[in-house]
């Protein structure tokens, strides 16, 4: 089928416009922060190349091989999430394909699912390979998968749900934080979605489909009646207005600005449904666009504490402690594989509150004391950190003469810092 | 003033642990004589030349070579400039300095340290006897011209023909045949110079005290250290006194006797000895034993008995402390031993333990139903209780202590089946992803093991962690034993059973450690420690590195004790090793 190509704020952006400064504006979105030579590189190949380098699979380094396995295979060893968490933040920080594991991140927090219930490493890690193998496939394929996933079904209470008593808890989120969004559904659509997914169980670790359990009786969604199981009843969502323009809400708000407007979010869900939820299209259009490389979109979204800790570690070329990374991202709010509700992390300005702003700079402090990871001596020049660090330019910072320890200490305690 | 006396207190610990791996020579002359008097502390090694050859020959520093820190190192600009610096002196001196360093240190090297009024740092003097007379004078001869030539060095030569220098910040440099002094004190090295000459004047020998250390602890050692301890407290004006009351529970029943009876030492003795079989480091002190087990008859053991058991020797033992304490007499004392502040904790303590002893009090009835040795040790767990294997594998522990009266036993065993009835329920409460079990017993050669056996056994080859641990509970030869490995219970079934060595010398405390064991433990669970390790930011190079190294010097010992011994004139700390 033929695929039309993107138009007004989603169009290319010239391609004359390519500084250092936008390669550092793609690269602390599309990633977890980046380097100096990251950026210099980024720069060198030109938007189309590093986006081809972002958003296609990328050979992993010899100790990624090694380790990566090594890591995942001591969590399952110990069961003990904390393994698992450090694990992932290998990934984030090490992996070749690093936007993969930023998208990871973001289907993570769309479909967040804690361990604290869940209580498996084996689950947690299944279903974070689900969302990997996915995350930048068919957003299709990836939620017909979670109505399936094991730690998904313990979340959310599925072996609860049976014939004679529909428990709607998995019904109400897949419409309500999956795929619609709230005041796209009505009540009696999800208890007509429950109905579907009775008997949608988990036995010895594994799906199961209890057949005993399963109402097959008529139900009707969205204007469609029959005897619908849960993949009809994904396939409904799925194929509802509000779907795309759902995901493009929250696609813009991760990755291109905090407040997206009516109009904005037309757009890109409109690409969305172009591109038949296949992400990777999605995301090289996003990523190229006029918007994405526009005045409001720049320094418009406040970090999260793993882009803030992870992309300062990138920054100044630490090699972290990952355990002590994992600890303060959970002190900041964000403990990966352990999200606080059913809807994720909020994020956006709830980042910020005086207690963690004041942890955020203690952070800056563990880092530049060497805290945090082994950190390399830092250049003289100011300014070569600034690029890094910083989002824009922050007058007066090239006039300081001091130690550089110092001077970097100033630009992470500076409110610029805070945003990307 | 009790800043003073801990800090006396951790310096002998931390001497004792630090100095191990050296090597004993013959001894020569000691340097004691030479040393003037009125040294706090007084340092003398003797023979350190042959530790340098045999360090250059050993397998660590062929590791280190290997490192991937050192080989980062060799690719910095600091190496090069290390590299430059060490070719320099060897041109100068030469001869490299490995051999510099062997021949020169092959004599005796000996610290004086000397309080300074008013000042919290004390003057030191340095005196070096040559062990290869020839090489000093070699490097003597070769340094003349620069010396000569050095605007800020300041040369003359003092009664008797050593010569003095005079160097950067005032410090002091005298040489003669084989010996070099050094201090910033003109004085005491004058001193020191005049007794290396064979004048005599009132040296560290000649001080009684250290003559009593001398003989009680011999003079023939690798090292020796030297404190002395009222002299100290004079010269700082701190006097040694026991604080009234320690604030601390753990200190107090760890170290409580020994802290008034170091308080009262005229000194603090340490011994360092290495040879071809092993190592020991000796710490001693001198006091009223009769007078402290009075006070302390719970912590001090009977100097002419073998005080605590000895750690039952159970297949793959990996180690064990066994502690002489009568837990009973030190709970009662407790408020005269302890700050009142700590009285609420206890409070807190007994009302939690009282629910599981229901009608008895903890005080009065429970502690005092503990005997005086207290065991514990960890040795190769069997997994013999489910058809699988935890993903990590722990050692098996177990608790084992004396009861006052053998009958005892039930009252712990009742606690016993409460505790695991607890854990069995809140761990399904909690969805700790256990399975169930059932309270079972087993007998093992005539005795009943209480255990648990689980429903469904677990399969598997990464069972939880939890699954290292099988409460088991015995009661053997009037010993209450707690463990977690029925395979473990029942080894220490069969070796309680055994008579124990009535022979055997006294010990207070006595804490072995098997590495041989231990590292084949570490071995088993290598992938889980190497990616804890990677975790903390290391290469999977070094972390490896660090591993492979680590296991290496730990596979080189054969048995590592710490124990501590009660003798009729004092106390002694001994911490010895054997190497394979």
């Amino acid at each position: 089928m033929e695929v039309s190509k993107p138009t007004g704020i989603l169009a290319p952006n010239d391609p004359g416009a390519w500084t250092r400064r936008e390669a550092t504006h793609l690269l602390w979105r599309a990633q977890f922060g980046a380097s100096a030579p990251e950026i210099g590189r980024a720069h060198k190949e030109g938007l189309s190349r590093t986006l081809d380098r972002l958003l296609t699979p990328q050979q992993e380094s010899g100790e990624f091989r090694t380790v990566e396995p090594l890591l995942r295979e001591t969590a399952y060893d110990t069961d003990n999430i904390r393994d698992l968490q450090a694990w992932w933040l290998y990934r984030m920080y090490y992996s070749a394909n690093p936007h993969l594991e930023k998208l990871a991140l973001f289907w993570h927090n769309h479909f967040a699912t804690s361990n604290g219930k869940v209580r498996s490493v084996p689950h947690m890690t299944a279903q974070n390979d689900l969302i990997r193998r996915e995350a930048l496939g068919s957003f299709r394929k990836l939620l017909h998968g979670m109505a399936r996933d094991v730690a998904m079904l313990i979340w959310l209470d599925s072996n609860a749900n049976r014939k004679r008593h529909a428990n709607e808890n998995f019904a109400r989120e897949v419409m309500e934080l999956f795929s619609l969004g709230e005041g796209n559904y009505t009540e009696d659509d999800i208890k007509e979605a429950a109905r579907a997914f009775t008997g949608w169980h988990v036995r010895e670790d594994e799906f199961w489909f209890n057949a005993r359990q399963h109402d097959n009786g008529t139900k009707t969604l969205f204007g469609k009646s029959g005897n619908l199981d849960g993949g009809e009843i994904i396939d409904l969502c799925l194929g509802h207005k509000a779907c795309p323009r759902f995901l493009a809400f929250k696609l813009l708000r991760t990755f291109v600005l905090d407040q997206p407007t009516e109009a904005q979010v037309t757009a890109l869900a409109a690409r969305i449904r172009e591109h038949d939820f296949s992400m990777q299209p999605v995301m090289r259009e996003l990523f190229s666009s006029r918007l994405f490389f526009g005045a409001e979109a720049r320094h418009a979204i406040i970090k999260s504490p793993l882009e803030l800790v992870l992309g300062a570690c990138r920054a100044l070329e630490v090699r972290p402690n990952l355990r002590v990374v994992n600890r303060i991202t959970g002190q900041l709010g964000q403990a990966i594989l352990e999200p606080p509700t059913v809807k994720g992390w909020e994020g956006g300005r709830l980042w910020i509150n005086s207690a963690s702003l004041l942890q955020r700079d203690n952070f800056a402090m563990a880092l530049l004391e060497g805290k945090v990871g082994v950190l390399p001596k830092l250049e003289g020049n100011a300014a070569h950190y600034r690029g890094t660090l910083l989002a824009r330019e922050v007058a007066g910072l090239d006039g300081i003469k001091d130690d550089p320890r110092r001077v970097v200490h100033l630009m992470m305690t500076l409110p610029e810092f805070q945003q990307t | 003033m009790k800043i003073i006396f801990f800090s006396l207190f951790r310096f002998s610990l931390a001497g004792m642990l630090l100095s191990g791996g050296l090597t004993l020579s013959a001894a020569k002359r000691s340097l004691a004589g030479s040393m003037p008097s009125g040294a706090v502390v007084y340092v003398e090694m003797d023979g350190l030349g042959g530790k340098v050859r045999q360090f250059r020959k050993s397998g660590l520093y062929a590791d280190i070579l290997k490192s991937p820190q050192y080989k980062e190192f060799e690719s910095t600009s600091e190496y090069t400039k290390m590299w430059a610096g060490r070719t320099m002196v060897e041109t100068l001196i030469g001869m490299d300095l490995w051999t510099a360093a062997e021949r020169l240190l092959g004599g005796q090297l000996a610290l004086g340290f000397y309080p300074k009024k008013g000042q919290a740092k004390p003057e030191a003097l340095a005196i070096l006897r040559a062990g290869d007379t020839e090489a000093l004078k070699k490097i003597h001869g070769r340094l003349k011209p620069f010396i000569w030539l050095a605007d800020d060095i300041d040369r003359s030569e003092l009664p008797g023909g050593a010569e003095l220098f005079k160097l950067e910040n005032n410090f002091l440099v005298a040489t003669k045949g084989d010996w070099i002094v050094g201090s910033g004190n003109r004085e005491l090295l004058l001193r020191s110079v005049k007794m290396l000459g064979g004048q005599a004047s009132k040296s560290v020998a000649q001080n009684p005290s250290y003559q009593k250390m001398l003989k009680k602890m011999g003079d023939r050692h690798l090292a020796k250290v030297y404190v002395n301890i009222p002299e100290f407290a004079r010269q700082y004006n701190q006097p040694l006194q026991m604080p009234g009351k320690l604030d601390d529970g753990g200190a107090s029943f760890f170290f409580h006797g020994i802290m008034e009876l170091f308080a009262g030492s005229p000194y603090l003795g340490v011994t360092v000895d290495s040879g071809e079989k092993g190592f020991s480091v000796v710490s001693a002190i001198e006091g009223n034993m009769e007078a402290a087990r009075k006070k302390y008859g719970w912590f001090f053991s009977e100097p002419s008995t073998p005080g605590t058991r000895d750690i039952p020797q159970v297949p793959g033992l990996m180690g064990g402390i066994t502690i002489h304490r009568n837990i009973g007499d030190w709970y009662r004392n407790r408020e005269k031993l302890l700050e009142e502040r700590l009285m609420a904790g206890f409070d807190e303590f007994e009302s939690g333990l009282g629910n599981l002893f229901p009608g008895q009090d903890v005080g009065e009835d429970i502690m005092p139903a503990l005997g005086s040795t207290t065991t514990f040790l960890a040795a190769k767990q069997t997994f013999e209780h489910f058809e699988g294997e935890p993903g990590v594998k722990l050692p098996g522990f177990a608790l084992i202590f004396d009861l006052d009266k053998p009958e005892n036993g039930a009252l712990f065993q009742l606690v016993f089946q409460t505790i695991v009835t607890i854990t069995n329920i809140a761990s399904a409460e909690e969805g700790l992803n256990r399975e169930p079990s059932v309270m079972t017993a087993v007998v093992h050669k005539g005795v009943p093991i209480n255990t648990i056996q689980y429903l469904r056994p677990p399969k598997g080859k990464r069972l939880n962690m939890s699954y290292n641990f099988q409460p088991c509970a015995a009661t053997v030869n009037g010993r209450f034993v707690f463990c977690t490995s029925l395979g473990l219970c029942k080894a220490l079934v069969e070796e309680m059973a055994k008579p124990q060595d009535k022979t055997r010398v006294n010990r207070n405390l006595n804490f072995e450690l098997y590495p041989g064991a231990l590292a084949g433990l570490a071995k088993t669970n290598r992938n889980t420690l190497v990616a804890q390790s990677i975790q903390t930011g290391k290469t999977a190079k070094q972390a490896n590195w660090e591993f492979d190294t680590l296991l290496r010097l730990v596979e080189g010992i054969d048995i590592a004790r710490f124990s501590t011994s009660v003798k009729q004139d004092g106390f002694q700390v001994k911490f010895e090793g054997k190497w394979k």
